[in-house]
């Protein structure tokens, strides 16, 4: 009789219809007995009333439990296919789940329209045909990287948010996620009803990544993220299947451009192609171009602009499906962060003609060497090639000024127990082949490097290890040093040497060396003489020696928020050959040095919808968010403390859109932000309507101009609920029974 | 003790003899004259007065008138029979008010019973069920109301109803003519009864029908469910008197109606008495009758 209830579980009520039936013959229980004598006049009567009575009572009770029966289906709210017999009963409502393509591609604009527009504009017919009275309900889902559920209830309400939509994300699309979100509410609807009612319209521009993401067809193929790929499609298609065990449609408005390959540039790529070491020195900023069109585009005026200031422009070629770099050679003068935008003349797609990032150039890295075994001699100084290799301009008399991105300072190492020598002004500090250290140099040194200082121990004859272990190294890892100094190795330089066998190419700061080029710099050169240890858990051994035991060359360890390293050579001449190697010593100083006081700071270039949390020296008071629209925001939250004049600013994820972001603090410079989209949506490539049902069968195209179009299948499999027409039956059970309960009452009451 | 014919009075007084006497007593005290005073005769004639006559019977008004002195003469009655048959069946045994129909017809017997033995007439007594189980030779005197009223203090309704029967029976036993008071529900076989009734009419006797019932028996007035047990053996019914309450009434009143029409067509008389109603529609009722027969002819 009914194909399926909306709510199967409540059917059970219908048992409650034996309710008045038990209450009848409870009732027949509590007859009180009483002799009587006359009983031939009871039984006369009982003989001629017994049949209309037991009629009387029969309709009485079959009108109590109808009324039961028939309210108890009625909240289970049975339903009909289109097919029954009883369909032209049923009031078919609505349920349409309405996913707008919300990517950035749909801004792409036709005319005087955007793809966007178009798509507000079909939803708005769609949901026009719904009445809210009638029970239709609307479920608008804005789809882009994450979708947004806007309303689940009337289309009225849908129609007025619809209203607030202006302009698509900067997002991508990611449809299997929107699919997901609709396909949990046609879950909720298939415990009841059944999901067959629900209609599911996509509107969208059909771009083929939306659909088959590893068939995006670029002549430079965009380095595909295998996983991505792999995962993308299975989440699609799963999605799909899903949607079609629950027996749903899903239609496919096509509202995107008509050319396949519609014609779109897009600035892909944009940053310094070289490590900006520091101020004053020449950088390469470089620009990729996409052209996502079929044909070849020639003379494309490309701009930058760094800190507001305009650069002149250049005229590129790109081919079609093909992409372009530009190098602009540029050089800052100021140390932190400079925003960089590159700008292309507009098409029909403006939001991925610019793009925005950040340029961090370095402040000097301040370094404090420590200088275990002093000597007038250059070369016997411990620290003399350290400090020549990190400043030059400290062994050089010609007073020119030195680019080095080092703020080298040496002191003896008694100076580190005195509490005038401000360790806080320090970034590196290098402990050259000393020998000892106070208790109170020991615990400063401590202090710093917990508060995101580094410190490079470099061993040396001088170097103690029972003093080393009696205050640096401690087993449980409290102490300075990463490993236990054991015993010291050392050869003559006639008899034999050790080499750096293997090493972390990957790691910052060897990672110069993993060019082929430049490894024999590191591997070549021999060693006399270096440190057994024993490293401790946690400590990483960077490089190690090729003796037999593969000792550890180079250990690093994170010591709070700062870091180790420990160098289980020297410097010194005696000890290696480096030092009569500039061209290994420099650059492994260098990298060593740098690396050890890189900044913590943030990256500063995010993708749309990342956070990011600012690090600053100072107590934040004011905080606020200028947006690259131009809109100020309260920043919501409170600073974290991480360490003795260092915070972290609330995180900031209200980066929805690309460009270049503020952050105010009061009393300091504006901390800047980049945010740049992510380019694969640039792809417009589309696909046909006809496609669609190949790529998967839940993808049935839906023609411009269709209403809320069913076919006839839909039409024929459409459900259609009783539960009005049943309810309407109860209370009528209900009105005849209070009728005919009175008439009985008035009957039987009345004296003869 | 004041007379009173109320069965609310009645069921309180202990003793039947007194009940007997509170009745007479309360029906007397509503009469203008008693109807026992004298000899019970009626004025016939005036005569000339002989030497010899009743100076209480010269008719003084007349002498002041005319100087004429004349006596009264009288009709004398004669002596009658008056036999109460009580119904002492189970049925008798219901009662919804604080007396059954046993009590009632029990009171209304004795306080016939009084009536009868003051007026210097015979009462005798049958107890009956299905056949007579108690009987009482009509006599008159002060013993005879003893005997009557112990007979019927002593009787425990019971047995089964079979008053046509019964009827049928006594006519042919009952030996002397007279007023014969049928005290009973009557919820037996019409047919029967009355063609009991018939053989008494035949056998010279003239049968008076008091039918007492019981309130609720005549309205069947009940307000829940209810499981009748049948008195008599008559069965047992859950009813729901609300649904049957017409039907019934009907049945009794046509019931009722045949039995009055019926004994009517046999020039006979049926009272219908409610166990909620005084006594003295009986005691009227006995009195006209007797008052019928003493002239010679029937009420």
């Amino acid at each position: 009789m009914f194909d399926g209830f909306v709510h199967p579980g409540l059917v059970i009520g219908a048992a409650l219809a034996a309710v008045p039936l038990l209450i009848h013959l409870l009732n027949r229980q509590r007859f009180k007995p009483l002799s009587w004598a006359a009983m031939r006049f009871v039984e006369a009567a009982y003989r001629k009333t017994r049949r209309r009575a037991r009629l009387e009572n029969l309709l009485l009770l079959l009108l109590r439990m109808g009324a039961v029966a028939l309210l108890a289906l009625a909240i289970a709210r049975p339903y009909v296919g289109a097919r029954s017999a009883l369909s032209g009963l049923t009031e078919s409502r609505r349920d349409v789940a309405l996913i707008l393509d919300a990517s950035y591609s749909t801004g792409w604009r036709d005319g005087a329209r955007t793809v966007f527009e178009r798509e507000v504009e079909r939803a708005r017919e769609l949901l026009a045909s719904l009445d809210g009275a009638r029970g239709d309900r609307a479920r608008l889902v804005v789809a882009a990287r994450v979708p947004r559920l806007l309303s689940w209830r009337s289309p009225d309400e849908a129609l007025d948010l619809l209203d607030t939509l202006g302009a698509p994300t900067d997002e991508p699309l990611d449809l299997a996620y929107a699919l997901g979100e609709v396909r949990e509410y046609a879950e909720e609807l298939a415990r009841g009803e059944g999901a067959q009612s629900l209609e599911v319209h996509l509107l969208t521009d059909l771009q083929r990544s939306s659909f088959t993401p590893d068939l995006r067809e670029t002549t430079e193929s965009v380095p595909t993220d295998g996983e991505l790929a792999a995962e993308a499609k299975p989440r699609l298609f799963e999605e799909l299947d899903r949607l079609k065990e629950l027996g749903l449609h899903l239609w496919v408005h096509d509202l995107g451009p008509q050319d396949p390959f519609p014609v779109n540039l897009a600035i892909s790529e944009l940053g310094p192609q070289t490590r900006v070491l520091g101020p004053d020195q020449p950088v390469d900023l470089a620009l990729r171009i996409d052209n996502h069109g079929a044909g070849a585009r020639s003379g494309v005026r490309v701009a930058l602009e760094i800190d507001g200031e305009r650069r002149p422009h250049r005229l590129i070629d790109v081919a079609g499906r093909g992409y372009t770099r530009v190098v602009f050679s540029e050089t800052f003068r100021e140390r932190g962060p400079h925003r960089v935008r590159a700008m292309l003349e507009s098409d029909a797609l403006a939001v991925d003609d610019s793009r925005a990032a950040i340029v961090l150039v370095p402040a000097a890295v301040r370094v404090l060497l420590v200088n275990g075994a002093p000597s007038s001699d250059l070369a016997r100084d411990e620290i003399g090639y350290l400090s020549a290799a990190l400043d030059p301009s400290r062994a050089d008399d010609s007073g020119a000024l030195s680019s080095a991105p080092f703020e080298v300072r040496a002191v003896d190492p008694a100076r580190l127990a005195e509490s005038d020598l401000d360790l806080a002004a320090v970034d590196v500090i290098w402990l050259a082949n000393v020998d000892n250290l106070l208790p109170k140099a020991v615990e400063r040194l401590e202090a710093r490097v917990a508060s995101g200082a580094a410190l490079i121990v470099s061993l040396g004859d001088r170097a103690d290890p029972i003093a080393y272990a009696a205050r640096l190294f401690k087993p449980d890892g409290t102490g300075l040093l990463p490993a236990e100094l054991l015993t010291r190795s050392l050869v003559a330089r006639d008899e034999r040497y050790w080499r750096i066998q293997d090493f972390e190419p990957t790691h910052p700061a060897l990672a110069f060396f993993a060019d082929e080029r430049w490894k024999p710099l590191l591997t070549e050169i021999p060693f006399y003489g270096f440190y057994e240890t024993r490293p401790l858990a946690d400590a990483r051994v960077l490089a190690r020696f090729d003796d037999p035991a593969r000792s550890a060359a180079l250990i690093e360890r994170n010591f709070d928020r700062g870091r180790v390293y420990l160098w289980t050579s020297s410097i010194d001449a005696d000890w290696t050959r480096m030092p009569e190697s500039p061209r290994t010593l420099v650059p492994f100083l260098h990298e060593l040095v740098r690396n050890a006081g890189a900044s913590r700071e943030s990256e500063p270039n995010l993708s749309v919808g990342a956070s990011y949390a600012a690090r600053v020296d100072s107590f934040p008071r004011k905080l606020a968010l200028l947006t690259p629209d131009g809109t100020r925001r309260a920043i919501a939250g409170e600073p974290a403390p991480i360490g003795p004049g260092a915070w972290l600013l609330p995180a900031i994820s209200s980066t929805e859109r690309a460009g270049l972001y503020e952050i105010e603090v009061e009393g300091r410079q504006n901390l800047p932000i980049a945010v740049a989209l992510d380019t694969r949506e640039s792809d417009l490539a589309r696909m046909t309507s006809a496609e669609l049902p190949g790529l998967h069968p839940m993808l049935q195209p839906s023609g411009a101009g269709d209403g809320p179009r069913r076919n006839d299948n839909s039409q024929n499999d459409q459900k259609g609920e009783l539960w009005r027409v049943i309810a309407a039956l109860a209370l009528a059970c209900v009105v005849l029974e209070t009728l005919w309960a009175a008439w009985i009452g008035r009957t039987r009451s009345a004296r003869p | 003790m004041a007379g009173s014919l109320d069965p609310a009075v009645l069921d309180r007084l202990a003793g039947l003899s007194l009940v007997a006497r509170t009745v007479v007593d309360g029906y007397l005290a509503g009469q203008h004259r008693s109807p026992l005073r004298g000899n019970s005769a009626e004025f016939a004639q005036h005569r000339e007065y002989v030497p010899g006559d009743e100076l209480r019977r010269l008719d003084w008004k007349v002498f002041a008138r005319s100087d004429r002195l004349v006596i009264k003469e009288y009709d004398e009655e004669t002596s009658l029979d008056c036999h109460i048959l009580v119904d002492g069946s189970e049925s008798m045994a219901f009662g919804s008010l604080a007396w059954t129909k046993f009590e009632y017809a029990r009171w209304c017997a004795a306080a016939l019973t009084h009536l009868v033995l003051e007026a210097r007439d015979t009462a005798g007594l049958v107890l009956f069920d299905e056949a007579e189980r108690k009987k009482v030779p009509p006599k008159t005197g002060a013993g005879q109301e003893r005997d009557i009223l112990a007979a019927l203090d002593a009787y425990q309704p019971g047995g089964k109803t079979r008053i046509g029967d019964v009827l049928f029976w006594l006519s042919g036993r009952l030996r002397r003519k007279g007023i014969v008071a049928i005290f009973s529900d009557f919820f037996d076989d019409l047919d029967k009864i009355v063609e009991g009734l018939r053989r008494l009419s035949y056998a010279g006797h003239e049968p008076i029908l008091f039918q007492i019932v019981d309130p609720l028996e005549m309205t069947f007035d009940i307000s829940y469910l209810v499981r009748l047990d049948g008195l008599e053996g008559a069965g047992v019914q859950k009813v729901d008197p609300k649904s049957l309450r017409a039907a019934y009434v009907e049945e009794f009143e046509s019931h009722q109606r045949q039995l009055a029409t019926r004994t009517r067509q046999l020039g006979l008389d049926c009272l219908h008495l409610s166990t909620a109603q005084d006594l003295g529609a009986a005691l009227s009722t006995y009195l006209a009758h007797r008052r019928a027969r003493s002239r010679g002819g029937r009420r």
